[in-house]
């Protein structure tokens, strides 16, 4: 009995190792004499390089129609050698991208045609640009996280992600406003995916969308008025505020001391030189305008009355005789009068300004009523680039009160 | 150290740290004063500027630098990065910098771009460059939005080249950009130039042509072979056409063709066509043109091909094979081709005739003559290209041309038919005229010609086609008799024997009047398929010669003179009047007015008329010549009766005499004349002779077969008819029926009661009339009967009528004796023994 099993163990076996000898080694289905021949495959459908690869897949000559199969021809370009028999590298910049575009391969060979669909130029994409917020706006974007963009006069592409809170965006965003000196027309796409098969076409690049980033206005042009220390500001203007970091509207013909407080000449320290922003605001159709900057010198010291000083002051009879020893065209020196009671504004006091040296005024007691005060300071000149003539603000001002004198002599001092 | 060198040295010390010193400060001041160009950027168009210490912005100007502008650009690090896309290419462009503190400017020129970069293409150059300037060159596709290199290696964008003309392409070329810095302001991209790659051109149209077997190639093409999938050997070369030529098969497609000495078809052939690129035109595309491999001719289509000839000018070419399908051709190579040098061979020489059908196409001498060369060939069929498309095939070539000769005689002679004008007409078997001739080829005479030769004439030739009515021609193969008769050359070209017999000569009429109507030339024609006569000649062949017709004639007084001074012998009664119409009223045997010199010339019973004989002898049979017999008269036929001179009627007396005669004309030709008399008193007692009163011809009957027809002519007439009255002059037959007795009148008398019927019968019955024939006629009516018996009262003459009044009572008789219907004649019995028995009907219906 077990021998009997042997046997047909024995039998069994070599029966199965027969078969499987057969199935693996000798069946012609297995054998690998035979080279591969099959259809026609592409891949790497390259809308930028408008190239795609076509696997030859054994075929010595492969065909394409693109007229629907009526008539075919053969596909020619560079051969590249791999171990499918080779591809050649298809020239496709003659597909129209503005429809969808049938082609047919096949080869030799193997004369099954594949159906090649070449997508059109997605056209959905977008791009609205708010000229007074400077910001953009995307529409038909779905299938992208990002877009590339560049200016129309080069092919300088550059990607940016559509999260505005990324620092890629951001970054577009700030690059797109210094554009904005000159003005610079933008190209936006989104970017092509390479197709890697028939059924896998990938998309070409989106259709160009063109922008035109707007140049700044002009900046307004800032004067200080020297007479009374105000800045010809208008309400459309806004200055920048350094320490909140703002911008600030303005109003019309603002003072010096509001906006920059430090310029003027304060306990006995001199004023600050300071440099101020300012620029049209953006209205709901505009945007805001260049900036330009006014630097206002720190306000200084007053002028001294006295022999020594700038100005001396002498009281004959009803004369008053103000002897402007150290005023000059580049440090014109300005008086004014103010009686007693009156209240004295800087800014709004008509001052009388004197540029010759050793220059006498009278003044008479009509004009200067005892008690009264008289002013001086160092005037203000205002800016002359042609005559390159820098802007300086009036000084601080020094005040004599004029106490005329009585039948006794009383001399008059300084307060 | 002595205090003098320690001072030196302090002092040197000193001035070098305060050289030093100086340099550091200078150094730093001038590092602080001005901003610098750190990069200038084209591919990105931008320009970097480091800014001077304690700047905060940037400001710039043009050339001028009156008008100084801030950069609204924040700076980074102290460099402000600007865009320059604004900065015009077209020229160089001075751009002026500085900062709003440290305010030397500082000037940087932006160089314009290179305008003169030039790209042309040309398919035979490639690509062209000029104007490219410093720079490397890149290349795009137009649509592509990325630059590439252009290889600078001889050749490196053909592959790119290759792949492009299939569809055309638009390509891009510039310099790529040179970024600068401060130092060096590099350079910007090349003004773009672009260029159109020529998509390949349309594939030359190429046809086979495949009945001159061969390929008509235009300089600049370019061929290569390759198999049926388009496949070509990896060796394979494009051949260059140099200039335009028409190529045979044998040398560009050899194999296409028949191998083995045109036995075994040939093999298909691919070969593949383009045009080489020229300056302006691009590569063309391939096309492939196939060669279908040409098909022998089977060795059964060879043999059924024939040739036979069917007259000694024409032949007839069969090819039993050929169809509307499946179409051959033939063409002929005559003795003057081959001495032009055109042969079979020379296949863009030779003109082909189709033959589509097994019906057998002519070949006339007067094309293809003696010594030509038939060559057959399947034709080629389809379009070239097209799956139906087959090269004509090999040829196969017929026996060369040699007609057999013309139907002639055996000997070189002319042999004369001779007939008499008249005698030759159908149904005169005896009169036909036949000749023999002798042909090799199996086909009778189809047409004659009767040509008069030297002989100015308005009449010079009658054409006449074979038929019932003009010539019966057959033929068939020479007997064994026929053949010793031959010669040994005879023998071999004669295999058959014509025999043609003329019926009819009938459009000669009145020519042979004259000499020059009487001989006639006989062309003929053998086989409806040929064109030519053969044509008789003085010397030889056949010819007829018409001897005049004799005619009676309607004579002069003059010759009615002649003629009765020559009359040897009387007939009885005389010849009377010389008449070719001729009155006998029957039996009129009576003299009527007149003294014997008029009787003589109004003798009712005798006529006489002449005929001229048309030769004075009988002709021979195959000559022009006449023989030693004399022309006579051989008998008179009368409605179907016919009498010799010799024959006489039942009383012995002759029908009629005739008197011959001869003279001599003033031309010296003899004329032979018979003067006939006829006695018809004599032929009236034939039984045979009808009397109806009406003409009827008397045809004359010549020895030689002539007959004279119609000129005579006869009428016997009754010697009285019925007629309806005393006024009518045609006969008028009449009917009358009786039923029961004529004539009865019945009176009744009543004498006293008593009534007697007495019948009486009137005796004078019906009226009948009779015309007599000739009033002057001496003639009475003797017997008026019905069924034998009289029934005559009455007979009274009235001028040219008889009156007749029938006997009631003797009719009354015969109606008595009649008991069933009884129709029949009342005969009327003349004195000259004429009896009317037609004309009066009498119908007896019996009493009932």
């Amino acid at each position: 009995m077990r021998d009997r099993m042997k046997q047909f163990l024995r039998v069994f076996i070599t029966v199965l190792a027969a078969a499987f000898i057969w199935q693996i080694v000798l069946d012609p289905g297995y054998s690998t004499a035979k080279a591969s021949e099959s259809a026609v495959t592409v891949s790497d459908i390259d809308y930028d390089e408008l190239t795609m690869k076509v696997h030859k897949n054994g075929n010595t000559i492969v065909y394409f129609s693109s007229d629907g199969r009526k008539t075919w021809t053969e596909v020619e370009g560079e051969t590249v050698s791999d171990a499918n028999g080779g591809y050649i590298i298809m020239d496709i910049s003659w597909v129209s991208p503005s429809s969808n575009v049938t082609v047919y391969f096949k080869g030799n060979k193997v004369a099954t045609a594949l159906e090649v669909v070449f997508p059109k130029a997605n056209s959905a994409f977008k791009v609205t640009f708010d000229k007074v917020n400077i910001d953009f706006e995307f529409d038909g974007n779905d299938d992208y996280t990002s877009f590339m963009w560049r200016k129309e006069s080069d092919y300088n592409w550059m990607t940016v992600p559509f999260d505005t809170s990324s620092a890629g965006y951001k970054n577009f965003l700030k690059k797109i406003n210094d554009l904005r000196y000159k003005g610079c027309k933008v190209v936006f796409i989104c970017d092509q995916v390479i197709g890697t098969d028939a059924e896998h076409m990938g998309h070409r690049a989106t259709k160009e969308v063109k922008i035109s980033i707007p140049k700044l206005a002009n900046a307004p042009s800032l004067k200080v008025n020297v007479k009374n220390l105000t800045i010809n500001t208008k309400a459309n203007m806004e200055y920048y505020n350094e320490s909140t970091k703002q911008w600030v509207a303005c109003t019309k013909n603002m003072e010096v001391a509001e906006i920059a407080p430090s310029v003027i000449y304060s306990s006995s320290k001199i004023g600050d030189t300071v440099k101020i922003k300012f620029r049209f605001a953006a209205t709901e159709k505009k945007a805001c305008s260049k900036t330009t900057v006014l630097t206002i010198p720190g306000q200084g010291k007053a002028p001294d009355f006295g022999d020594a000083g700038h100005v001396k002051v002498s009281l004959n009879e009803d004369k008053l005789m103000l002897t402007f020893t150290k005023a000059s065209a580049t440090t014109p020196i300005e008086y004014c009068v103010v009686k007693a009671g009156e209240s004295f504004d800087p800014s709004k006091a008509k001052w009388s300004r004197v540029k010759k040296a050793n220059k006498q005024v009278k003044l008479t007691s009509k004009k200067v009523p005892d008690k009264s005060t008289v002013y001086i300071r160092f005037a203000g000149v205002s800016a002359n680039e042609k005559k390159n003539i820098e802007l300086s603000i009036p000084s601080y001002y020094a005040p004599y009160i004029i106490n005329w004198p009585k039948t006794t002599s009383e001399s008059g001092g300084k307060t | 150290m002595e205090s003098r060198k320690i001072f030196k040295l302090f002092f040197n010390l000193l001035a070098i740290a305060g050289i030093f010193v100086l340099l550091t400060a200078f150094g730093k001041a001038s590092a602080a004063e001005k901003v610098s160009v750190e990069e200038i950027n084209y591919e990105q168009s931008y320009i970097k500027v480091r800014l001077g210490t304690g700047d905060s912005a940037l400001q710039i100007s043009d050339s001028k630098q009156k008008k100084w502008d801030t950069v609204s650009v924040e700076p980074e690090d102290g460099v402000v990065t600007m865009d320059i896309s604004w900065i015009t290419v077209a020229k160089d462009y001075v751009l002026a910098l500085r900062g709003d503190v440290n305010t030397t400017a500082v000037t940087v020129t932006l160089p314009m771009q290179n305008k003169s970069l030039k790209v042309t293409y040309s398919p035979t150059k490639g690509l062209t460059f000029t104007g490219q300037g410093t720079g490397t060159l890149q290349w795009k596709k137009k649509d592509s939005i990325k630059w590439k290199d252009y290889p600078t290696a001889s050749g490196g964008f053909d592959q790119n080249i290759v792949g492009m003309i299939t569809k055309g392409a638009t390509l891009v070329f510039r310099t790529a950009p040179i970024n600068g810095n401060g130092n060096n302001v590099g350079q910007r991209a090349s003004k773009e130039a672009t260029v159109t790659i020529k998509a390949k051109s349309a594939a030359p149209a190429i046809t086979v042509d495949g009945s001159k077997l061969s390929i008509s190639l235009k300089k600049d093409m370019q061929y290569r072979y390759c198999d049926a999938d388009g496949n070509t050997a990896s060796n394979a070369v494009w051949e260059t056409i140099e200039k335009d030529e028409v190529k045979a098969l044998s040398s560009i497609a050899a194999q296409a063709l028949c191998q083995n000495g045109g036995t075994t078809a040939g093999t298909d052939i691919y070969i593949q066509f383009r045009k080489k690129a020229t300056e302006k035109t691009q590569i063309s595309a391939v096309t492939t043109v196939k060669i279908p491999a040409q098909q022998p001719l089977t060795e059964t289509a060879k043999n059924s091909i024939s040739l036979s000839y069917t007259s000694s000018s024409t032949a007839a070419l069969t090819v039993p094979v050929a169809t509307d399908k499946v179409p051959y051709e033939y063409c002929v190579v005559t003795d003057d081709d081959i001495e032009q040098g055109i042969t079979i061979d020379s296949l863009k020489d030779l003109k082909w005739e189709t033959v589509s059908s097994s019906k057998a196409v002519t070949l006339d001498k007067s094309k293809v003559p003696d010594g030509s060369l038939i060559y057959v060939r399947k034709k080629a069929i389809g379009k070239s290209g097209e799956d139906d498309f087959a090269l004509s095939s090999p040829t196969v070539g017929l026996n060369k041309i040699k007609y057999p000769k013309e139907l002639s005689t055996l000997d070189d002679e002319l042999t004369w038919l001779s007939t008499i004008d008249g005698v030759c007409r159908p149904g005169n078997a005896s009169e036909y005229l036949t000749f023999t001739t002798y042909t090799a080829i199996e086909k009778p005479i189809s047409e004659i010609k009767f040509v008069k030769k030297n002989v100015p004439s308005s009449v010079s030739e009658k054409t006449v086609s074979s038929g019932a009515s003009t010539f019966k021609s057959e033929v068939r193969e020479v007997t064994d008799a026929e053949r010793q008769k031959m010669t040994a050359e005879q023998q071999k070209e004669f295999k058959y024997v014509v025999t043609t017999t003329i019926m009819s000569l009938e459009d000669f009429d009145d020519l042979t009047s004259s000499e020059t109507g009487r001989e006639w030339y006989i062309y003929y024609k053998q086989g409806s398929e040929s064109k030519n006569f053969v044509e008789s000649t003085l010397e030889k062949g056949i010819a007829v010669y018409i001897h005049p017709k004799s005619v009676i004639k309607t004579l002069t007084d003059d010759e009615i003179t002649y003629y009765e001074s020559k009359k040897t012998s009387r007939l009885s009664g005389d010849h009377g009047d010389y008449l070719k119409v001729f009155t006998r009223i029957y039996k009129s045997n009576k003299i009527y007015t007149g003294n014997e010199s008029d009787w003589k010339n109004s003798d009712p019973n005798v006529f006489s008329f002449v005929i001229d004989f048309g030769t004075k002898y009988l002709p021979e049979d195959n000559s022009t010549e006449l023989t030693d017999n004399l022309r006579e008269i051989t008998k008179l036929v009368y409605d179907g009766v016919p009498f010799t001179p010799s024959d006489t009627n039942s009383a012995g007396e002759k029908y009629f005499s005739c008197i011959y005669d001869e003279t001599v004309t003033t031309m010296g030709v003899h004329k032979r004349s018979a003067i006939i008399s006829i006695n018809t008193a004599a032929m009236e007692k034939n039984g045979q002779i009808k009397c109806d009163d009406t003409y009827k011809p008397l045809d004359v009957y010549l020895n030689g077969g002539e007959t004279i027809k119609g000129e005579v002519n006869i009428k016997f007439e009754r010697s009285a008819v019925v007629v309806s009255d005393n006024t009518s002059t045609t006969a008028s037959p009449q009917s009358w029926t009786v039923t029961g007795k004529q004539g009865e009148e019945t009176t009744t008398t009543t004498v006293d009661g008593v009534t007697t019927t007495v019948t009486t019968v009137n005796d004078e019955g019906r009226t009948i009339w009779l015309k007599i024939a000739n009033p002057e006629m001496d003639i009475t009516l003797d017997e008026v009967s019905f069924n034998g018996l009289d029934i005559l009262k009455e007979i009274s003459r009235d001028g040219a009528y008889f009156k007749v009044i029938i006997s009631n009572n003797r009719l009354n008789k015969i109606i008595d004796q009649t008991h069933t219907k009884t129709a029949n004649y009342i005969y009327f019995t003349f004195d000259n023994g004429f009896v009317l028995t037609d004309g009066y009907k009498l119908v007896i219906n019996p009493s009932t």
